[in-house]
């Protein structure tokens, strides 16, 4: 019952801050910006077309480097496109179109002179030898799994035309490994990025601008609304009151700690839980690994309350507790990415003479001990990414179809092969870092700022 | 056995002694004050006894048991003297997180706050902000939560602090209320008068030392000094009653007597009934806890400037009560 009136307390207390209501505002924005997000599979086509204004904007600039090809002008199409299978979903049909380079002077090909006509002849063999059916066959092979390519007879003598045909759909197997188009405001407003699968989209937002820029934001805004819990409680005057009533000095105090992790732990939920929904409705990705991150950025802010609520017992000053998190908050950043830059990344190549010297030693040790403030940042974003490379599947077999079973049997053995890669990768950049040794070296921290305030507290005279 | 019991109570600050062995008893039902300058000691000595602040030596006892246990804390109310309630609590929200605090249960709570809230004549403010109360209505919500538990000892750090006339009268009738049911009070107030007309007995604090504490009716008491009186148009026979060996003093319309030793007042009286002059006012004079506080702490420190003091008029100056 103590324990709800001081959590009560501390609540009227956040509720009277009007700060407070700043952030559920921005929290509410963020949730809704995040929920309008829609994402449109853009189809093979669409795909293609944006690859190849990336290579026309390429080319063209390397042509107008030279002054001998300054008067081209190069660009890659495609006609004719068509769908020659009956699968619903772009990533799984067949395609048949004809992909078309059109090399030109800017002129009418009738106005041409000898020296134009000459050039424009020797750059369609030079590129012809380049760029042979066999090498853009190749180049599709990153988009479609099999392909033919040939080259056709044109009609123009500017263009070089090959025809394209797929048999096996495209490489993404599901749909969050297809492209998407996202739009912000429920799809009114284009997102100006390139063109990514879906899964690195929900990445991108969840663990990048959320994971990074919004458990930064709720973190600065929670470490200075709740900064003044303790100080607050501690004040002359209010503090006698407290101390005279049947509860125990420790018990208070961690009472009151509770309160203001309370606070971050239930503004990380609003702001999760809307994320993950908003993500999840939108996109069909339920990626619980986002959930985490309520516990995972609470656990984080723990770690700044302990300094905070020591200080707070130390000085009674709001100020200098919001200056003593915020402290903390950089040097365990900066000794985390410094640890993980200079001593971390790639460890089993360095020699001994590197690992071995004292300053390697020392930091390392120091790293140990603090609290683990970007491994768990880092352990957090593997999770994400891990779940995001989970084998789904799209559709499921036909079980009285033997050739969809095996199909079906062969696409999961292919994702299970890519998933196993991708954790090689993630393990190769992170392996060093554990959940337990960083939850173990972080609690231990926690326990000793809070046991160093208890006890501050328990013998102080007030 | 006493509610209250001191015993050579030392507290030190670094090189400081606030508290040099103090020792006082309060009995049950008692209203005791506790006076003393600014820096006296007495609100170390409180937050002692309510286990706030530690004592260096010496024995403390609060309802039989060690100050500041669990046990002992349930049974004991507190009014800090600059007491600073959250603003962001009601009247009412305040009392009740107290309340919950103090471990009561719901529906007593629910009970309580009215009560209390009535009883210090603020109910009508019990749902605004405390932000938006004056200092007077803080001091009653600070009684207020201190009685709200009906503990058995209730220490007020100057209850009246910022509260108007009509307020002071009423959080006295309080305070008699609380003696009557024999709670035990006990008050640290700078407002003299109003610890001589509600305190049973009172102890002056000075430089961390208890250099006086009684009863007030005996302290407040002078021996040997009569305040007479005499019909109006009346010449009062001034160089008689020196002759007879008294000393005289005019204080406005009034005569003060005093008697040496072995003297009585009865020959003076028959000497004014001799010479036919009627007598209308004969008092034994009582000095008021404000002279007996400021005589004491002068005469604990002898020889130190006080001009402040000194540029008021004399004690013997003022009207006879």
């Amino acid at each position: 019952m103590k324990l709800l009136a001081i959590l009560r307390d501390s609540l009227k207390e956040t509720l009277d801050v009007k700060l407070f209501y700043v952030m559920v505002g921005l929290s509410l924005i963020v949730v809704l910006l995040v929920g309008s997000i829609t994402y449109k599979p853009v189809s093979v086509q669409e795909r293609i077309e944006f690859v190849n204004k990336l290579q026309n904007l390429a080319i063209r600039q390397q042509l107008a480097a030279q002054p001998q090809t300054q008067s081209l002008d190069f660009h890659l199409d495609t006609e004719d496109f068509q769908k020659i299978s009956d699968e619903p979903e772009p990533w799984l049909a067949n395609y048949r179109f004809f992909y078309v380079v059109t090399l030109s002077i800017g002129k009418d090909a009738a106005k041409l002179s000898p020296e134009d006509r000459k050039l424009l002849d020797n750059m369609k063999d030079q590129f012809k030898k380049a760029i042979t059916a066999e090498q853009l066959e190749r180049n599709f092979h990153e988009l479609f799994p099999e392909v033919k390519v040939s080259e056709v007879p044109s009609d123009n003598p500017e263009k070089i035309r090959y025809e394209v045909t797929t048999s096996k759909g495209t490489v993404a197997r599901t749909r969050q490994e297809w492209f998407h188009e996202p739009r912000l405001f429920f799809g009114l407003v284009p997102v100006p990025v390139p063109l990514f699968s879906l899964n690195n989209i929900i990445n991108f937002i969840g663990d990048q601008v959320i994971g990074s820029f919004g458990a930064a934001f709720t973190m600065l805004i929670s470490t200075i609304m709740t900064a003044s819990f303790i100080p607050n409680m501690l004040a002359k005057g209010t503090v006698d009151m407290l101390l005279v009533k049947p509860i125990h000095r420790v018990t208070l105090l961690i009472y009151r700690f509770l309160g203001g992790l309370l606070f971050m732990f239930f503004n990380t939920v609003v702001i999760m839980v809307g994320i993950w929904l908003g993500l999840g409705l939108q996109s069909g990705m339920w990626v619980t690994a986002f959930l985490l991150c309520i516990f995972v950025y609470t656990f984080q802010f723990t770690m700044f309350y302990a300094v905070s609520t020591l200080v707070a017992v130390l000085t009674r000053s709001a100020i200098v507790c919001i200056l003593a998190s915020f402290m903390t908050w950089g040097v365990l950043v900066l000794v985390g990415w410094t640890h993980w830059f200079f001593i971390e990344k790639g460890r089993p190549d360095k020699p001994v003479s590197t690992t071995g010297h004292w300053a390697y030693v020392s930091y390392d040790a120091v790293h140990n001990v603090l609290p683990r403030y970007k491994d768990l940042d880092w352990l957090t974003s593997k999770e994400i990414k891990r779940e995001l490379h989970e084998p789904r599947l799209a559709t499921r077999p036909d079980l009285n179809d033997p050739a969809s079973v095996r199909a079906y049997e062969q696409r999961q053995k292919l994702m299970e092969a890519v998933y196993k890669s991708e954790q090689e990768k993630l393990d190769q950049e992170y392996g060093a870092y554990t959940w337990t040794s960083s939850l173990i070296a972080s609690s231990f921290f926690i326990a000793l700022m809070l046991g160093l305030a208890c006890w501050r507290f328990a013998t102080r005279d007030y | 056995m006493p509610v209250i019991l001191t015993g050579n109570l030392v507290k030190q600050y670094g090189k400081i002694e606030a508290l040099k062995g103090v020792s006082i008893t309060v009995d049950k039902g008692e209203i005791y004050g506790l006076l003393g300058q600014n820096g006296a000691g007495k609100t170390t000595l409180i937050k002692i006894l309510l286990g706030i602040t530690k004592a260096t030596h010496g024995e403390a006892r609060l309802l039989e048991e060690p100050v500041g246990t669990t046990p002992v804390r349930k049974r004991v109310g507190y009014l800090p003297e600059d007491h600073r309630f959250p603003d962001y609590h009601t009247g009412s929200s305040l009392l009740d997180f107290y309340g919950s605090l103090l471990g009561m249960k719901r529906a007593d709570r629910k009970r309580r706050i009215p009560e209390m809230l009535e009883m210090v004549g603020i109910l009508g403010r019990k749902d605004y902000k405390i932000r938006t109360y004056s200092k007077g209505m803080k001091q009653r919500l600070g009684l207020a939560q201190a009685m709200m538990h009906d503990p058995e000892v209730i220490f007020l750090d100057e209850p009246t602090d910022g509260v108007d006339p009509v307020g002071r009268r009423e959080i006295r009738e309080i305070m008699q209320r609380l003696r009557s049911e024999g709670k035990t009070l006990f008050l640290n107030s700078h407002l003299l008068s109003e610890v001589e007309l509600i305190c049973d007995r009172v102890g002056i604090l000075q430089k961390g030392q208890m250099i006086r504490e009684g009863d007030v009716e005996t302290l407040t008491q002078q021996h040997g000094l009569f305040v007479i009186g005499l019909a109006p148009g009346q010449k009062f026979p001034r160089d008689d009653v020196v002759e007879h060996g008294y000393s005289v003093d005019e204080v406005g319309e009034f005569w003060e007597v005093s008697l040496h030793a072995c003297q009585s007042i009865d020959p003076v009286v028959d000497l004014l009934r001799a010479r036919g002059l009627n007598l209308r006012h004969l008092v034994e004079k009582r000095q008021s806890l404000e002279d007996l506080f400021v005589q004491t702490v002068e005469e604990a420190e002898p020889g130190v400037d006080r001009i402040a003091r000194k540029a008021r008029p004399a004690s013997k100056k003022r009207n006879p009560e």
